[in-house]
């Protein structure tokens, strides 16, 4: 039955990717530009499992732990994290959306994340580690709910007009953003390096922040995983099919933007991720949101954890924003998928 | 070709000169020319009364020779001395308001060669004397004081000032000249702290710690300016930790710095030194340069400098 | 089991301010078939959205099992009904398969997936519209008839009590449309679905509907069965067209032929160089039948001819003619030929200025028009076309050819061709 041996070829693929994501988190902790040999990296992580803990002795310098458990490793996981919630997002908006060029910011969420960001970054007199994000986060959502009620008619919201007025929030935020960066003098700097998106300061802070958020808000899409499917057939069959299509919407675009915006909020505006990674997913594993959603968030979150390996290590010590390495490797690879292919996958 | 018509000017302008002698002999010395480091030959005006700076560090230099009610505009960083910002503001860096600084009638402006090349293009199309400077060392920085001195008729006054900048260095190199590579505490300067950017080589804070008897920890880099990797700053471990202490406008502390996730264990957080100090005075290319260096030298050996 | 009843009461629906539809009432029990009829942009496809739940009617209420649809959640009245658009573009490489287990959406909770038995229920559907055999294949890449009847395949997936076609055949061939209405029509009746289909060939929807609603300018036209539905007043006013309506002989059902608007065929150059139409009435009886001498009644008619034709059998092509208002003298079907239309032809005869006898054949039943001709003959020019000697049309032995040579003899005048007979009448007419 060939239904049932596709259940399992699922089965088998996320398995199989969830080896490749643990398998990239043990590896690329052990490339970094500190000079710590990789087996002492993985005696340390066997340090902190449980049942083989008592087996490792400690042979490693403070300095050398910090660098692997405060520096590396939370910056990897919030680079799955970051990867994982791009991935879905942006399977989620092309899904609902039926557009190609859909994007996790599509709808203004990186807009009004900049903006949250520089007014921060002007404005605020003394630094706190948490006032960037969360402004960023709030100045998201706000986007969202305003590109919401911009193309909202009666109760229902035309995906045209959403579009559409995502695209002039977008505009409209962006020139506010430009504008503050034009006054902001010596902090553009940051705002730049900001706009730019990166890893490079990352935090278990980053990750317990952002964490629920990611996590919840990717169950939930998932809980829509067969209505997203239905929707690919139009809004009205989907209707005809038991969707409700204005719902689904509403909910699709609500946890996507959470996901977004806390992704956005501690990494910056990392492009590509959310574009490309569901297209490659498409042409690799269909278009069945049951299985495209968990690859595009496993996928999402190697992709980017490797991207920001290069990221820290190519010219190291100097970081490169991992935005340039998404795209720089990104694209050529989804080019050749393409090429591949040969046939239309949208 | 072009030494030839080097020659050709310099011979025509003996010829021009011998003439106005003889001819005109009420007009006294020939007007001053100099080639900025824009290699451009700029003839300044004899009377100087309205003077546009387009650079911070041309400010305090100009308000240091005593030209303070001479300066008539300058850029909104202009904020040292603090009579500078009432002055006309003009625009900012890169972003000169070219109608503005016109509109002053300046007899001379003083741009900054690297970043206002096309500023410089613009203003002289407008037959306006324009004179670009660029330091990038503590010699040159001295150069430049003294031909603005040169430029403006206080040549005395911009003797005794570099004079006194070079007294005031060689009683800090004095003392670290000779320290050998073990007694040269591993130094890093933060500007900027979310993503960490640090001085490399060519930056003049990297000059300063060097004068200072440190060692840059990100030597290494490319750049002047770089953002730099959090495992090999724990990693270097640096014995000295001095940043910018206004980040912009933001007002950063020591405990800031020190709060950093897995910064505890670095050296210079365990003994308590690191240094906030105002990144003006180690960036700006005029006087003021030498109170960061004995600022700098202070962090990094308190022992020889207290 | 009871039945399902669907109502609509009264409804009307509108886009932006323009109304669409109006006044529509209707009621049906599981089992019925009904067609929904009419012109483009009459509202048939509008009636189809309200009723599916996707354009809200500003008045009124459709019922189903007398609740109100637009009051239930959308996965409730999905359980129950089912929706073949008129078209499908799906563009994402979904297996067939995979497009008919999302007929099961409104069966499968939030938190499940699709078991054995949704399998079972969609292989079944497939295998009823005969697109089993495509299952693995992408949809994307199927056929226009194929990719139809897998969306039909997916509306029974559904197992509905309602099924609502738009058009749901016009991209299928005459084949799959047969059996694909077959198989609509059986399920109807077997499992007691109300079915509502919108139908642009009147025929297929005489053929397959217990009921038809003709919809004009979005009102109901006309609801009933298809013999007082499909009538050709009815489908004149509606749709401004000539029809013949005849009843199958075979399925006994309403038969609409279409017929060329008289006004729009093109004049000839030779009539408009003609000066005009004919001045005074000019009479012209044709003696034909078999089809021989529809063509030339059409072209005499369109030319402003009066044309009276006989004597023909009811059921013969050229009897059809009479649409034109063409007097004809007619006989009961396979009869010969009686005295009473005879009297009746010769009449028509009399009153003719010229007579055409077509290149029909010859048998003892219609020997009969052979001697009306030759009494024509007496005072009238007559016209004999021979496209086929007239031994081979002769199946009297020889009878009719003994009076057809007599006409040739007595100044019948013979044409190779139905086209030669436009010129010469017109001289004659003339």
């Amino acid at each position: 039955m060939n239904y049932l041996e596709k259940i399992l070829h699922w089965k088998l693929i996320i398995t199989y990717l969830i080896v490749v994501l643990v398998l990239t988190i043990v590896i690329t902790a052990t490339l970094g530009p500190a000079h710590i040999h990789p087996l002492i990296v993985l005696k340390m992580l066997a340090s902190r499992l449980p049942l083989v803990n008592s087996l490792v002795a400690p042979s490693w310098s403070i300095s050398e732990e910090t660098i692997i458990f405060q520096i590396r490793l939370p910056r990897i996981i919030l680079g799955v994290l970051v990867g994982a919630a791009l991935g879905v997002a942006g399977t989620a908006m092309q899904g609902l959306f039926k557009n190609p060029m859909a994007d996790p910011y599509i709808i203004g969420i990186s807009a009004g994340a900049a903006l949250g960001a520089t007014l921060a970054m002007v404005t605020l007199a003394s630094l706190s580690m948490y006032m960037v994000p969360l402004m960023a986060f709030i100045f998201a959502m706000g986007a969202i709910f305003l590109v919401y009620n911009i193309a909202r008619v009666g109760s229902k919201l035309p995906t045209s007009t959403l579009l559409l007025s995502g695209i002039a929030v977008t505009l409209f935020l962006s020139a506010i953003t430009s504008f503050m960066m034009y006054i902001s003098g010596e902090k553009l700097h940051g705002i730049v390096f900001w706009l730019m998106g990166g890893l490079w300061a990352s935090s278990w802070d980053d990750v317990w922040m952002t964490f629920p958020w990611i996590v919840i808000g990717t169950t939930i899409i998932y809980i829509f995983a067969r209505d997203l499917n239905v929707m690919l057939l139009d809004e009205e069959p989907a209707q005809h099919l038991g969707v409700d299509v204005e719902r689904l919407k509403k909910i699709i675009m609500t946890f996507t933007s959470l996901i977004t915006a806390s992704a956005v909020a501690v990494s910056g505006i990392i492009g590509f991720v959310g574009l490309i990674i569901p297209h490659a997913m498409r042409i690799l594993v269909g278009p069945d949101h049951r299985i495209l959603l968990p690859c595009s968030a496993l996928v999402g979150g190697v992709f980017l954890v490797w991207a920001d390996t290069l990221a820290r290590t190519i010219i190291a010590p100097t970081e490169i924003p991992v935005g340039i390495i998404t795209s720089i490797f990104g694209a050529p690879f989804f080019i050749y998928l393409l090429r591949k292919r040969k046939k239309a996958i949208f | 070709m072009r030494r030839n018509t080097g020659t050709i000017l310099v011979i025509a302008f003996i010829i021009a000169s011998n003439g106005c002698i003889t001819l005109t002999p009420s007009v006294g010395e020939s007007p001053l020319i100099i080639t900025d480091d824009l290699g451009r030959e700029v003839t300044i005006p004899k009377e100087l009364n309205r003077i546009v700076s387009l650079s911070p560090s041309n400010t305090e230099i100009l308000f240091s020779l005593g030209l303070g009610d001479k300066v008539v505009g300058v850029t909104s960083y202009c904020n040292y001395p603090p009579e500078a910002q009432e002055r006309l503001e003009i625009g900012g860096f890169v972003t000169v308001n070219i109608e503005k600084v016109v509109a002053l009638r300046p007899d001379l402006v003083l741009a900054d060669s690297r970043l206002q090349k096309a500023v410089v293009e613009e203003l002289e199309k407008l037959d306006l004397s324009v004179v670009a400077l660029r330091s990038d060392d503590m010699d040159e920085i001295l150069e430049d004081i003294e031909l603005i001195g040169k430029i403006t008729g206080r040549e005395g006054a911009s003797q005794e000032l570099t004079a006194n900048m070079r007294k005031r260095i060689k009683a800090i190199t004095d003392n670290t000249k000779d320290l050998n590579e073990d007694q040269l505490p591993h130094v890093l300067f933060i500007h900027q702290l979310d993503p960490l950017s640090v001085s490399g080589p060519g930056s003049l804070a990297h000059i300063l710690i060097q004068l200072a008897g440190g060692l840059n920890i990100a030597a290494d880099v490319e750049a002047k300016s770089v953002v730099y990797n959090l495992e090999l700053l724990i990693e270097r471990d640096p014995d000295v930790i001095i940043f910018n202490k206004n980040m912009g406008t933001i007002e950063i502390t020591v405990n800031d710095l020190k709060g950093q996730p897995g910064w505890n264990v670095i050296s210079a957080v365990k003994n308590d030194r690191v240094y906030g100090i105002d990144g003006d005075v180690v960036s700006r290319k005029g006087p003021r340069i030498v109170d960061g260096l004995e600022e700098m030298a202070r962090c990094i050996h308190p022992e020889l400098f207290e | 089991m009871t039945s399902v009843t669907l109502r609509i009461n009264n409804i009307a629906c509108r886009y932006e301010s323009t109304s669409v539809l109006e006044d529509i009432e209707l009621s049906a029990l599981g089992g019925d078939f009904i067609g929904v009829i009419g012109p483009n942009a009459s509202g048939k496809s509008t009636l189809i959205r309200s009723i599916s739940r996707t354009l809200r009617p500003y008045m009124g209420a459709i019922l189903l099992d007398e609740k109100d649809v637009y009051a239930l959640p959308s996965k409730e009245v999905a359980k129950k009904l089912a929706v073949v658009p008129q078209e499908s573009v799906i563009t994402f490489a979904f297996t067939a398969l995979e497009i008919v287990l999302m007929g099961r959406n409104p069966h499968i909770g939030r938190f499940d997936a699709e078991g054995a038995d949704d399998l079972a229920i969609a292989r079944k559907a497939m295998e009823l519209t005969n697109t089993w055999h495509l299952s693995e294949r992408p949809i994307n890449e199927l056929s226009g008839g194929e990719k139809q009847r897998v969306i039909i395949a997916r509306a029974l997936a559904q197992e509905p009590k309602v099924l609502l076609l738009d058009e749901p055949t016009d991209h299928l061939d005459i084949g799959h449309q047969i059996e694909i209405l077959d198989l609509i029509k059986r399920l109807s009746k077997e499992e007691s679905i109300i079915v509502i289909a919108v139908f642009h060939n009147l025929n297929l929807a005489s053929l397959y509907c217990d009921r038809l609603m003709l919809i004009h300018h979005g009102k109901i036209f006309s609801l009933g069965s298809p013999e007082n539905v499909l009538t050709a007043e009815n489908i004149k006013r509606v749709y401004g067209v000539e029809v013949l309506i005849k009843r199958q002989p075979v399925t006994n059902s309403i038969y609409v032929t279409l017929l060329p608007r008289r006004d729009s065929m093109p004049p000839s150059s030779d009539y408009l160089s003609n000066k005009g139409a004919p001045k005074r009435m000019f009479f012209v009886h044709i003696i034909c039948g078999a089809g021989t001498g529809s063509q030339l009644m059409h072209l005499l008619t369109e030319r402003g001819y009066k044309v009276t034709a006989g004597v023909l059998n009811a059921i013969d092509t050229d009897h059809e003619m009479n649409y034109l208002g063409i007097p004809i003298v007619s006989e009961a079907p396979f009869s010969s030929i009686s005295c009473e239309a005879h009297e009746a032809n010769l009449e028509l005869i009399d009153k003719a200025d010229v007579i055409v006898l077509t290149s029909i054949p010859f048998g003892y039943g219609n020997l009969k028009n052979l001697e009306a001709a030759e009494l024509a003959l007496e005072n009238k020019p007559v016209l004999l076309i021979e496209k086929e000697p007239i031994e081979k049309r002769d199946f009297t032995q020889g009878e009719a050819k003994k009076i057809y040579n007599r006409l040739k003899e007595n100044g019948a005048v013979v044409l190779q061709d139905t086209k030669e007979v436009l010129p010469i009448i017109e001289e004659i007419a003339r």
